[in-house]
């Protein structure tokens, strides 16, 4: 099994014997470190589900938090990242990257812009779906139920559309 | 505010609804439920995954979306249908438009995929449940075609 950073990091703090031999502690804490990177690298998730519920995390730093939740959505455990983002920022409030994961991955509820209806929506909806098989794999801007465009690549569209950004742009991929 | 859908104690469930589109049986869309968003403004349609992660941009967007991308949370890879993507996390303000209610906005966990060599992108724009419709409440009308949708708290 492949040793964690998190590992060189309890060795400077010397957790070896003059020998070279793991206390009993750090052996511990080290392996369930590592089985969170070896389930991150194997794309696990069950595993660093399993790794994650071995681990006392009331005393893990911030540096480790931080890279278990690189770890978590390496693995593909994207809930245990956010979860992780979130307990670890709330016990490091002070530690920038804990706080960006958890923004990005905790970001706020939703709220009410307090704009009207948009009518043009439901002429670009109908649009969309009555002409996606004619244009299926073309980039289309679409405005008020209209084409504005049609072309093989996004950057085309926008030089036959100058004003694709008023428009719904998308490939029609469905 | 108003609600379009309520609980039973008058309290608003959903402010706003949208029509959205899927396919006939057969076709590509068959099963996709296809709405219309903003993602920092920009107007896209996306298909709802219940059973996906973020804010799935089709690569190609990254053009239309680049001034917004300032901010990048971290490389990672996501499968998506079977496949690995490399690409990037952000966060990004994702609206919902209302053609009946009012607009929602959803701060939201968007990966953008950046295509390998050779790798190809054959799919929609995806909107899945965790770091998107995790932050709202929805609820959907096959009967009209609607998606409702509501803040999570007033």
């Amino acid at each position: 099994m492949s040793v964690s950073v998190l590992t060189k990091t309890k060795t400077k703090r010397g957790t070896r014997t003059r020998t070279g031999k793991k206390t009993a502690r750090a052996s511990k804490s080290a392996d369930g470190l590592a089985g969170l990177k070896a389930a991150a690298h194997a794309g696990n998730e069950l595993a660093f589900l399993d790794a994650r519920r071995a681990i006392d995390w009331s005393k893990r730093s911030a540096k480790e938090y931080s890279q278990a939740v690189r770890w978590a959505i390496e693995a593909g455990a994207h809930e245990a990242a956010r979860q992780l983002a979130v307990q670890g920022a709330e016990r490091y409030p002070d530690h920038a990257e804990l706080v960006k994961f958890a923004r990005v991955l905790n970001p706020p509820k939703a709220f009410s812009s307090h704009l009207p209806p948009d009518p043009s929506v439901k002429a670009d909806i109908d649009w969309f779906a009555k002409h996606s098989l004619e244009y299926h794999g073309q980039w289309v801007a679409v405005k008020n139920g209209h084409l504005l465009g049609a072309a093989p690549t996004i950057q085309a569209l926008m030089e036959m559309v100058p004003s694709w950004r008023e428009t719904t742009i998308t490939q029609i991929m469905w | 505010m108003d609600g379009l859908l309520n609980f039973a104690d008058g309290q608003p469930f959903a402010i706003g609804s949208v029509s959205y589109f899927m396919g006939e049986p057969g076709e590509q869309a068959a099963g996709r439920l296809l709405l219309r968003i903003a993602v920092e403004g920009q107007w896209l349609i996306a298909a709802v995954d219940t059973g996906g992660h973020y804010l799935v941009c089709q690569p190609g967007l990254a053009d239309a979306l680049d001034p917004h991308l300032t901010d990048p949370l971290e490389e990672i890879t996501l499968e998506i249908r079977g496949l690995k993507y490399r690409g990037t996390l952000y966060l990004l303000s994702v609206e919902i438009p209302a053609s009946q209610g009012e607009n929602l906005v959803v701060p939201a966990t968007v990966f953008i995929p950046k295509l390998a060599h050779g790798q190809v992108w054959l799919l929609p724009s995806f909107v899945g449940f965790a770091g998107v419709l995790d932050r709202l409440r929805f609820a959907v009308d096959p009967a009209a075609d609607t998606f409702y949708f509501g803040p999570l708290e007033e």
